[in-house]
C-alpha cells in the first residue's frame, strides 16, 4: 500500500490516476508553456495571489496555473485515500491539499470581489476589447459578470425605478460605474531590473530605476505594466 | 486591500525550519517539494506548518531557527538602534514565526520570555523608525522612496492609513495643477494632455 504512494510521480505530479484526456491536457499544456515542478507552480499561486490582493485593478487570470494545481490536488487525494489512518503522512498530505485549496479559494474569491466592485466598467473594456487580445476574465468569470449585471439592473428597476416617473425610468450604469484607482500607492519588490518613468501631481517627470531586490512605496499606475510580467511582486 | 495578520502567518508558514522528529517515516512527496526521510532523533527541515502540526501531536522537539535566541537578538537590536536605516532582518516574516512558535510551542526556545522581549524591541524599534520615515516622505512631497528591507508584516501595518493618506494628498496636488492650467486659459484637453488623465 505504502509503495504504491511511493511510486507517485513527483516530476509533473500527474500520477496514474488521471483520466486520459485530462491527463493529455496537462502534458500539452506543460509543453506550451514552460515546465514547472509543483513547487514552482505552488509558488507562482503564491505570487499571484498577493499581487492580485494588492493590485487596484483585476490583473490577467491564472487560469492554466488553477487548473493544473486542482489536476495535481486531486491526484494527490486519490494517493492519500490509500494511506493507512494512523499513517503520520496521512495529516501532513490532508492539510497540505487544504492549504493549496484554500489559496486557489481566496484567489478566486478576491477576484469575484473585484468583479462585483467594478462591474460596469469591466463590461465596457470587455465590449471596447479587442478580439485578438485576451480577456482579464476567464470564461466562468465573463459568465459571472454578465449574470451579475443582468441580476444588479433587474433588481435596481423592480425595487427603484420602476416606481418612478416614467422619464426617469431608464439606468445609467455610466453614472453609477466605479473604476479602480490606478493613482494608489503599494509597496512592491522588483525580481527584474527595469527603468520605470515616474509622473507626479504636477507632471513633472523623473526616471526610477527599480534594482532588483529592492523594494519602493511608489503609485501604480508608472509600474501597472510590470505586475503582470513579473518584473516585479507587490508586498 | 491589504493582506490580514492571519493571511501572513499562511504566508509564513511556507518558511522552512529544522525539526528533531520522534518518530520514523519514509519521505513524504508533497506538493511543495519531498521531505524526509525522517528516523527519530536526526534533524531534519521543514515547512513551519508542518513543524506546528507535528509539534501539536508531540511527534517532534522544534529545533529554533539560528536567529530566534538570545545573542542573536540582542546583536540584532544593538544593530537596529544604531543604524538609521532598517537593517536586514534574518526572516522576511520574522514577526510571524516567532508569534506561531510562541503560540504552540515556547518551552521549546531557550530563553523564551527574553526572546519574546528582544522582538518586541527590535519590532517597536523598526516601527518608531517607520514612523520617522513616513513623516519625511510626506513633508517632502515625494512620489516613490524606497523602502529596502521592510518586512511584509510592518508594511501591513502601515498600509491602510499612509497609502490612503499618499491617495488624498496626490488627489489634492492634482486638483492644484488642474486649477492652475484652466485658469492659465488651457483648453480641457490640454489639460488632460498634461497631466495624463
Amino acid at each position: 500500500m505504502a509503495g504504491q504512494f511511493e511510486r507517485m510521480d513527483t516530476e509533473n505530479g500527474t500520477g496514474g490516476s488521471a483520466s486520459p484526456d485530462t491527463f493529455g491536457r496537462s502534458d500539452e499544456e506543460a509543453e506550451e508553456t514552460v515546465t514547472m515542478t509543483p513547487r514552482e507552480l505552488l509558488t507562482k499561486l503564491h505570487t499571484a495571489w498577493m499581487n492580485e490582493r494588492l493590485a487596484p485593478d483585476l490583473l490577467p487570470p491564472q487560469i492554466e496555473e488553477i487548473e493544473c494545481m486542482l489536476e495535481l490536488l486531486r491526484n494527490m487525494e486519490v494517493n492519500t485515500a490509500k494511506l493507512e489512518k494512523k499513517d503520520i503522512r496521512l495529516g501532513v498530505h490532508k492539510m497540505e491539499v487544504d492549504r493549496i485549496r484554500y489559496l486557489i479559494s481566496s484567489y478566486l474569491r478576491i477576484r469575484l470581489a473585484k468583479i462585483q466592485e467594478y462591474c460596469w466598467d469591466l463590461q465596457t473594456k470587455e465590449n471596447t476589447r479587442n478580439s485578438q487580445a485576451p480577456s482579464l476574465m476567464s470564461p466562468e468569470e465573463q459568465k459571472f459578470l454578465k449574470e451579475y449585471i443582468e441580476n444588479l439592473e433587474s433588481h435596481l428597476k423592480n425595487m427603484g425605478t420602476q416606481h418612478m416617473p416614467r422619464t426617469m425610468q431608464a439606468l445609467q450604469p455610466q453614472t453609477m460605474s466605479t473604476s479602480s484607482n490606478l493613482d494608489s500607492f503599494l509597496f512592491l519588490r522588483v525580481s527584474q531590473d527595469s527603468s520605470i518613468i515616474v509622473d507626479d501631481a504636477d507632471g513633472r517627470e523623473e526616471e526610477v530605476s527599480l534594482e532588483a531586490g529592492s523594494q519602493h512605496i511608489i503609485r501604480y499606475r508608472p509600474v501597472a505594466k510590470l505586475v503582470p510580467s513579473g518584473s516585479v511582486d507587490l508586498v | 486591500m491589504s493582506p490580514t495578520p492571519e493571511e501572513l502567518e499562511f504566508f509564513a508558514g511556507q518558511e522552512e525550519l529544522e525539526i528533531m522528529p520522534r518518530f520514523d517515516c519514509p519521505t513524504m512527496w508533497l506538493i511543495s517539494g519531498d521531505l524526509g526521510p525522517f528516523k527519530a532523533g536526526i534533524p531534519n527541515k521543514v515547512p513551519l506548518w508542518i513543524a506546528l502540526h507535528l509539534r501539536a501531536q508531540n511527534k517532534c522537539k522544534i529545533i529554533p531557527p539560528p536567529w530566534l535566541s538570545k545573542a542573536y537578538l540582542e546583536q540584532l537590536k544593538e544593530l537596529e538602534i544604531k543604524s538609521p536605516l532598517f537593517t536586514k532582518m534574518p526572516s522576511e516574516h520574522y514577526m510571524a514565526m516567532a508569534k506561531m512558535i510562541f503560540e504552540v510551542c515556547p518551552q521549546d526556545i531557550p530563553d523564551a520570555d527574553c526572546v519574546k522581549l528582544l522582538i518586541k524591541d527590535i519590532w517597536d524599534s523598526r516601527m518608531s523608525k517607520l514612523r520617522t520615515a513616513v513623516l519625511t516622505f510626506i513633508d517632502k512631497g515625494a512620489s516613490w522612496a524606497k523602502v529596502d528591507n521592510l518586512t511584509q508584516l510592518e508594511m501591513c501595518s502601515i498600509r491602510p492609513f499612509f497609502t490612503h493618506s499618499l491617495e488624498q494628498l496626490h488627489r489634492f496636488r492634482k486638483t492644484i495643477q488642474v486649477a492652475r492650467l484652466y485658469s492659465a486659459g488651457n483648453s480641457s484637453e490640454e489639460v488632460r494632455r498634461r497631466l495624463r488623465m
